[in-house]
């Protein structure tokens, strides 16, 4: 099972999906296009959160996304 | 007559709260549904039922310490309060929209828990243990770029990174983070982005050099 764990004001929303299960999919990636259109990055991470990249695809045989907002320098 | 207080949004209740057995001049905590946030008591009242009679209630600052109240009371049925409030306007603090507001501050607080929660348990499923003792003990923790370079994050988000030298000395202070996220939600981004995009956190960041 993979998830995505999306960054927000009231705190992170998870997401899990199976990559055999077309529909789990279909949500995940509808919610990862959904967040890079507002300019979230994101991180494809082990469930460890090592060996991790910035990813602009969405994977679904990624083991955990995680996806922040755009940072901007303080 | 007393004179109704205007201006404030206060505004007649409309509904009826249970507050249990209460007596004038109580010190006891305000009932549950009328309680007040951590930001002190307030002047405000209720229209509830005390031994079965319905009644107005309200309660005033009564020490410095914010911690005590006295209750004031006013019983009847409700018609006959309705018909209090109607000719003389009894009670000038009107609970409705304070309380309102109250519950909303405390909804807001319980969310804002929940989100913080929820952000150090992200945070600390992208730490080694080593790191989260580190954040407990001290407030920081390293972490190392993929070109080797060490980072000290602390604990907040303005500033809170430092890139630290082959000593462990800080040389220079940088600033980047993710806006509208709990203070951990920007840890964890900045762990991830100094792990595996450190170029473009650098390129994104305010950096303040620290002179030795």
């Amino acid at each position: 099972m993979s998830e995505m764990r999306v960054m927000g004001s009231e705190g992170d929303v998870k997401i899990t999906w199976d990559a055999g299960v077309e529909e789990e999919v279909k949500i995940a990636r509808k919610t990862f296009d959904k967040m890079k259109a507002k300019s979230y990055i994101a991180f494809k991470v082990k469930k460890d959160g090592s060996q991790g990249k910035v990813i602009d695809e969405f994977d679904p045989d990624a083991e955990k996304i995680i996806m922040a907002p755009q940072m901007s320098g303080g | 007559m007393a004179t109704p207080r205007r201006g404030r949004g206060y505004s007649k209740p409309d509904r009826v709260t249970t507050v249990g057995d209460m007596h004038v001049g109580s010190t006891a905590n305000c009932p549950a549904g009328w309680t007040v946030s951590s930001a002190g008591w307030k002047f405000y009242g209720g229209y509830g039922r005390i031994n079965d009679r319905a009644a107005w209630y309200r309660s005033e600052v009564v020490d410095s310490s914010d911690t005590l109240a006295t209750y004031t009371f006013t019983t009847g049925t409700i018609e006959e309060l309705d018909n209090l409030w109607a000719r003389e306007h009894v009670f000038d603090f009107r609970p409705q929209p304070l309380t309102d507001a109250f519950e909303i501050f405390q909804a807001e607080v319980e969310e804002s828990k929940k989100a913080r929660q929820a952000a150090k348990d992200l945070l600390y499923s992208v730490l080694d243990p080593m790191q989260i003792h580190s954040l407990e003990q001290t407030g920081f923790f390293v972490v190392f770029s993929q070109s080797g370079k060490p980072y000290q994050i602390q604990g907040g988000h303005v500033l809170n990174v430092a890139e630290l030298d082959g000593q462990g000395r800080v040389v220079a202070r940088l600033c980047a983070l993710p806006e509208g996220v709990p203070d951990e939600d920007v840890m964890t981004a900045q762990v991830l982005m100094l792990r595996y995009a450190e170029e473009m956190f650098r390129g994104i960041a305010n950096i303040r050099t620290e002179v030795q």
